[in-house]
């Protein structure tokens, strides 16, 4: 506990912070016009509707969009970012609700995505749909969808998918008010979890 | 660059190790480390550093191992607006007297179609094919994603 205090301590003095803060005092991008959760039924891993922003209304969310087949970036967000929770004290670590939505669903069935997604941190929680309502949230959440790299597929049935990259942060308030690019550190979560729990608790 | 200063260390360690002991290797493949998701996984990916000492350029053809029937070279490839999309790169040209660096969120190695379940403590041996005819062979135990890069 000592440890992580210190380690926090630490953090909170600038000792790992090298790019200037947000106006909120985020390391991530806060976002201009923040959106609402999207307003979409998805299907969570017991195949029951998952109601996007009524489940997450009054948490903290980080919604990620990606896919399983992804080597590279997505499985890099979800382990820093379970490491990060692991590391954090439990009062803010129980605030944070991590949702991962696939944009591949065809590949990735319910049966191989919620053991990927709960192998990071048991907490997370993994959701599909049809192809219309996860663009749907990507378009409402003010991404870009995911596109099928059809070019360079396979006659093995190996493809790409192109997607957006970022992680957004809504706050309780259920808005997503900042975003974390591919190369958000581990010391930069460990510095923003804890404001992002803390904001719009205040005086 | 995100590299920790440590990573950075054990490199240049690794590196006079090599040039010391490797005698007259012109071409070398350092740092492979091999990244998996904890649990499920059906992709892996390889991240390395290609050197190439000698004073004529080469070419990374291609890259296999018996642990999966497909291994390919790709590039990680940010448009600026959040959107990543992965390009496969059919072949790497490694410029003489230079190096050509594979790490996390640019050119990385995925591994697909594994033969046996891949796990994290798994070995993994790869082999590297250049065009010149040179391959060079490289095991190492496969690690979880994330860290403090």
């Amino acid at each position: 506990m000592w440890l992580v205090l210190l380690a926090l301590g630490t953090v909170a003095c600038g000792g790992g912070i090298d790019r200037p803060l947000s106006p909120g005092g985020f390391i991530g991008a806060e976002v201009i016009t923040p959106r609402p959760m999207p307003d979409v039924v998805l299907t969570d891993a017991k195949g029951q509707p998952y109601h996007l922003a009524d489940a997450t209304r009054g948490t903290v969310t980080l919604l990620f969009f990606g896919y399983m087949h992804c080597p590279d970036v997505c499985p890099v967000h979800l382990a820093n970012i379970a490491a990060v929770l692991d590391k954090l004290p439990e009062e803010v670590s129980r605030e944070v609700k991590v949702i991962f939505v696939t944009v591949d669903p065809a590949r990735d069935s319910m049966a191989v995505l919620a053991p990927w997604v709960a192998g990071f941190d048991p907490r997370f929680i993994a959701l599909t749909g049809s192809d219309s309502t996860i663009q749907a949230a990507q378009l409402a959440a003010g991404l870009l969808t995911a596109e099928k790299d059809t070019v360079t597929a396979s006659a093995a049935g190996s493809y790409l998918v192109g997607h957006a990259s970022q992680v957004i942060a809504h706050t309780r308030d259920g808005l997503g008010r900042v975003q974390y690019p591919f190369g958000t550190r581990q010391r930069d979560w460990a510095h923003d979890l804890p404001k992002l729990v803390e904001y719009g608790t205040g005086p | 660059m995100r590299t920790a200063n440590g990573r950075r260390r054990t490199a240049i360690a690794v590196l006079l190790t090599t040039a010391c002991g490797g005698g007259a290797a012109p071409l070398s493949v350092e740092r492979l480390e091999v990244r998996i998701a904890p649990v499920g996984a059906v992709t892996a990916s390889g991240y390395l550093v290609v050197y190439n000492r000698g004073p004529l350029a080469d070419t990374l053809d291609r890259v296999t191992t018996p642990a999966a029937d497909s291994v390919t070279l790709h590039e990680s490839m940010d448009h600026g607006d959040g959107q990543t999309m992965m390009m496969p790169l059919t072949w790497l040209a490694i410029p003489a007297r230079d190096s050509v660096t594979f790490a996390v969120g640019g050119r990385h190695l995925m591994l697909e179609h594994f033969v046996t379940p891949l796990t994290v403590g798994s070995s993994v041996s790869m082999t590297f094919h250049f065009r010149s005819g040179r391959t060079i062979k490289q095991s190492t135990t496969v690690r979880a994603v994330g860290g403090e890069e």
